[in-house]
């Protein structure tokens, strides 16, 4: 119950701060900001609403062209789909952003050949103040020269001219074959649009065409599982520095048991953290369901497989845990920021190392260094991560890195608790390696 | 009914012994000081009595048992390196140093609201600790140690760094959580404080028990047929000092404690200074004080 009462203070300590709902808020903000303004920027110039009117003077084609263009033919949800697929891969390179997604809306104006150059005045007009896309005239001959004539501002989107084009030549192709009296499913067969699936080849090799988005995702991941043991731990280790300042220790001690204590502020400061990824978590899923539309397709389904997702929560809270004993250690046996500065060092050289080797091995997280440094429990919650998001990891290897894991922390735990004990009340002089192992050898 | 018993206990830091063999035990209702200069292992018997680091041997009893984690929440402790988190309200550290003994939120929200208002820090409740002044920060202090109501407390040099108007106030909060049953044990090195206050001391030099019992029994004990005079002419007390029967004298400027062999009467004391042609101003019989007997036998230990 006491543990419960500590970890209350600590979490309220940490969270009703300015600095931590500032902080909260302004990280992924800015994360956003630095990551996803460019290709917000791109995907959105990629996205055209071309509202197009039609003078048909053939008085058949338009019906037909409108199914599919708009997107309600019969096979053309697909073709739509691959088709921005295509554009997109495209859009990526060609930032200039010409060509893109296409929204199409057509409309239909009946009229006579003598009518036409003040319905064109019209619609130039409307061209001008930008309210239609362009006009569309199709000739009575249409079926026979298979011409067309497309006025717009912009001409040189490929994109608009191609979709109107094979959709054309798909009626055509249609009328004429109905014309010979060819049956009607083989019709639909003749005329069946072409699939392209890319596959992209890469070092000889196969690649999954949403990899820079996974790829991304781990690497945030793998970032905020750094970044959370850095920063909290590093409070941990401050709080209790502070508290020995403070020479609250002490009575602190005279309630409850310097365990409870130890235990009550990892936790505490844990949880606060844990909040933090939380509340990020849900704005970055929120954000991203709301973007998605104007997203890239190299970030759409960038999602790493649910099973990466259940090793982030578990590498994460394992991970903070582990660290924050060595934190607390740092802090217990220092009496300044400054003192703590220098036990941060070896603990640094531990962190950062399975943060480097993490980047390298997603390249190839099957190597057998790799596989062997994730069982070291210090290095699990990034490699393992990592092996897990980026290769097929067997679930009793997971398993064993986990309990390894486990084992650590409750050993950990102990010693650092005994340590705590003792280092927490001793002022003065900082403690060498040597009285620090005497310390552990003390009842 | 003893409260506290220590038995021949034990405790070394290295080759350092802390703690020698000590014993001593507290009546309940009573209140207790342990004297002894600085290093002489007060703190660290304090600390063992309150399991926050253990003896190496001998034996801590409360209420003839030893000690168990739960009678934690039945002690009060003010250490002597105190201190509060700076950032925390009023408020919110009573709460929570009384949760941690143990009170149930609300029943430590009253017991706060009724301290704070008893000090005269009302209007403080809802301030940053950071924000109080020195005296006040240690006023909120007394409090958390006391919150819980225990019925033992425990304060380790409790006055020092206290203003004169602080000390009052503690020594009132002593004399009420006495009247109302609970057994205190402080140490201290400020003898006036302890002679004011306490049924029974124990005084302890190096680690090792110089001397206990309760106020009275020291003082019969120790008993001295001892004077406090002042003179009018300051190198008067040249003369005094060739008396034959002198023991002792502490010279406090024109003031004297004058110690003199057991035999000698009172009126031939007075009537050789009177012969001598010295003017005084004051003479007066006195009981020996704690002051007088500490410094006594922390001479003869020396020896």
């Amino acid at each position: 119950m006491k543990v419960l009462t500590i970890i209350k203070k600590e979490v309220k300590e940490i969270v009703v701060k300015k600095a931590f709902i500032i902080g909260t808020l302004l990280t992924p903000v800015l994360m956003v900001g630095m990551v996803f303004l460019p290709s917000l920027i791109m995907g959105k110039v990629a996205k055209t609403n071309a509202k197009i009117m039609v003078i048909d003077f053939t008085d058949s084609v338009f019906n037909q062209l409108k199914t599919e263009l708009e997107g309600k033919g019969k096979d053309n949800k697909k073709i739509k789909q691959n088709m921005e697929k295509d554009i997109l891969e495209k859009a990526k390179k060609q930032t200039d952003g010409i060509e893109g997604i296409i929204t199409f809306k057509l409309e239909n104006i009946s009229t006579t050949k003598d009518k036409l150059p003040e319905i064109e005045k019209k619609l130039k007009q409307e061209i001008g103040s930008k309210k239609i896309y362009g006009y569309l005239i199709i000739p009575k001959n249409f079926l026979k020269d298979r011409k067309v004539i497309l006025k717009a501002k912009n001409v040189a989107n490929i994109a608009v001219i191609k979709s109107i084009n094979s959709a054309l030549r798909k009626i055509a192709t249609r009328k004429l074959l109905e014309k010979e009296n060819f049956p009607e499913d083989k019709i639909e067969e003749l005329t069946k649009s072409v699939r392209i699936s890319t596959i992209k080849i890469e070092k000889g090799k196969e690649k999954k065409s949403s990899f820079i988005g996974e790829y991304l995702l781990a690497v945030i991941l793998v970032v905020l599982i750094f970044m959370v043991i850095l920063v909290y731990g590093q409070t941990v280790m401050r709080s209790i520095v502070e508290e020995k300042n403070m020479r609250v220790t002490e009575v602190l001690l005279s309630s409850v048991d310097s365990f409870t204590l130890f235990l009550g502020k990892i936790t505490g400061i844990g949880a606060a953290g844990l909040i933090q990824v939380v509340i990020w978590a849900i704005m970055f899923f929120g954000g991203y369901i709301y973007f998605i539309s104007f997203l890239p397709m190299r970030f759409k389904g960038a999602s790493v497989s649910p099973m990466a997702y259940i090793a982030f929560a578990i590498f994460f809270i394992l991970g903070y845990f582990l660290y924050s004993t060595l934190f607390a250690i740092a802090g217990a046996v220092s009496n300044t920021d400054q003192e703590a500065q220098q036990f941060l060092q070896p603990i640094m050289i531990l962190l950062i190392l399975p943060y480097l080797i993490s980047f390298s091995s997603i390249q190839n997280p099957d190597n057998a260094i790799v596989v062997a440094l994730s069982f070291f429990p210090f290095f699990t919650p990034m490699l393992m991560f990592v092996r897990v998001a980026f290769a097929s990891v067997p679930v009793y290897q997971f398993i064993l890195s986990t309990v390894l894991m486990i084992l650590t922390i409750i050993g950990m735990i102990f010693i650092a608790a005994k340590i705590f004990r003792i280092g927490i009340l001793s002022y003065g002089k900082k403690p060498n390696l040597k009285q620090i192992f005497l310390w552990l050898k003390e009842r | 009914m003893e409260k506290i018993i220590i038995k021949d206990v034990n405790k070394s830091y290295g080759d350092i012994k802390a703690v020698n063999n000590l014993s001593f035990k507290i009546e309940e209702g009573k209140i207790y000081g342990i004297l002894g200069p600085n290093g002489a292992g007060k703190t660290t018997t304090i600390r063992m009595l309150l399991n926050i680091i253990p003896p190496d041997s001998g034996e801590i009893l409360i209420d003839n048992k030893p000690f168990e984690e739960k009678m934690k929440e039945r002690i009060g402790y003010l250490p002597e390196e105190r201190g509060l988190y700076r950032k925390l309200k009023v408020k919110d550290t009573l709460c929570f140093f009384g949760e941690l003994k143990g009170m149930k939120p609300n029943e430590a929200l009253k017991s706060a609201e009724e301290w704070v208002d008893k000090i005269g820090l009302s209007e403080w409740f809802d301030k940053k600790i950071e924000e109080l002044s020195k005296g006040m920060q240690q006023k909120i202090q007394f409090i958390t140690s006391i919150i819980h109501n225990p019925d033992i407390i425990i304060f380790d040099e409790p006055f020092s760094g206290l203003d004169p108007l602080n000390t009052e106030i503690l020594l009132d909060i002593m004399l009420e959580m006495k009247k109302k049953g609970s057994t205190i044990l402080f140490s201290t090195h400020i003898l006036e404080h302890a002679e004011k206050l306490v049924d029974g001391v124990t005084l302890i030099k190096n680690g090792k028990n110089v001397l206990t019992g309760s106020l009275e029994e020291i003082r019969n004990r120790y008993s001295a047929n001892l004077y406090k005079i002042e003179i009018e002419e300051e190198n008067d007390d040249e003369k005094i000092k060739k008396f034959p029967y002198i023991k002792e004298i502490n010279s406090f400027g024109k003031e004297f404690e004058i110690e003199i062999k057991k035999e000698i009467e009172p009126t031939k004391f007075l009537k050789d200074i009177v012969e001598e042609g010295i003017k005084i101003n004051k003479f007066e019989r006195i009981q020996p004080s704690l002051k007088n007997i500490y410094l006594k036998l922390m001479k003869e230990e020396e020896k």
